[in-house]
């Protein structure tokens, strides 16, 4: 049985009305979508173990050659409030420590994220992967456990 | 005397990026430099194609009212 630990990475929040710009550390891996023959590009997802599922940007699924709005449509309800996401069978290549990992997952993808331009992993699908994922806010790292 | 040269150091991923608020960059794929810039991810997945980068990082910069990812 191994463990995998990873740094958080730093997210820069802009100062924003009063609020002056701070620095926060989140769980984040770089992820790239496979679908057919399509050439492929990494972008970041948030390790989320509040998410059910994985939830990537529509616009990045289109990109790699999804027909995103051809998928079945869901009605969920988040932080963000009410939204339709439009899920598929998709496989996906997370970089765990300069390694590749394959999985495939049943995911959602968003508009609303569109603008974002980062995902989700969430525990249907990325969490299956590992015996645990823990978070340690203090040492601001994340361990997999694998099965 | 052995002179001491001062190596550049690496720009983070947050600093390459700052100059772009609101637009999408494509980074290397080892995230060391900027490949492209472009208001969508379609036309700066495209340019970073055509000046030969096989596999980007595409990153949407915050214009003030989103976070942005540093490494």
């Amino acid at each position: 049985m191994s463990y995998v630990t990873i740094p958080y990475k730093k997210i820069q929040i802009r100062a924003q009305g009063n609020a002056p710009p701070k620095i926060i550390h989140a769980p984040i891996l770089k992820i790239s979508l496979f679908y057919k023959n399509y050439e492929r590009f990494d972008f970041d997802c948030v390790v989320d173990s509040g998410a059910d599922f994985c939830v990537f940007p529509a616009n990045l699924g289109e990109l790699a050659g999804l027909d995103v709005f051809g998928g079945k449509d869901v009605a969920t309800y988040g932080i963000g409030g009410k939204e339709i996401l439009y899920f598929h069978d998709v496989k996906v290549e997370a970089i765990i420590k300069d390694e590749p990992w394959i999985f495939e997952c049943h995911a959602g993808f968003s508009t609303k994220l569109n603008t974002k331009g980062i995902g989700f992993l969430g525990r249907d699908g990325f969490f299956d992967l590992f015996q645990e994922i823990a978070f340690n806010q203090k040492t601001k790292m994340f361990r997999l456990k694998e099965f | 005397m052995k002179s001491r040269l001062k190596q550049p150091r690496a720009m983070s991923v947050n600093q390459l990026i700052k100059p772009y608020p609101g637009r999408w960059v494509a980074l290397s794929q080892d995230d060391t430099y900027v490949v492209s810039v472009a208001s969508s991810p379609k036309a700066v997945l495209n340019q970073a194609r055509k000046k030969g980068e096989a596999r980007p990082h595409l990153v949407k910069v915050p214009d003030g009212s989103w976070v942005a990812i540093a490494f």
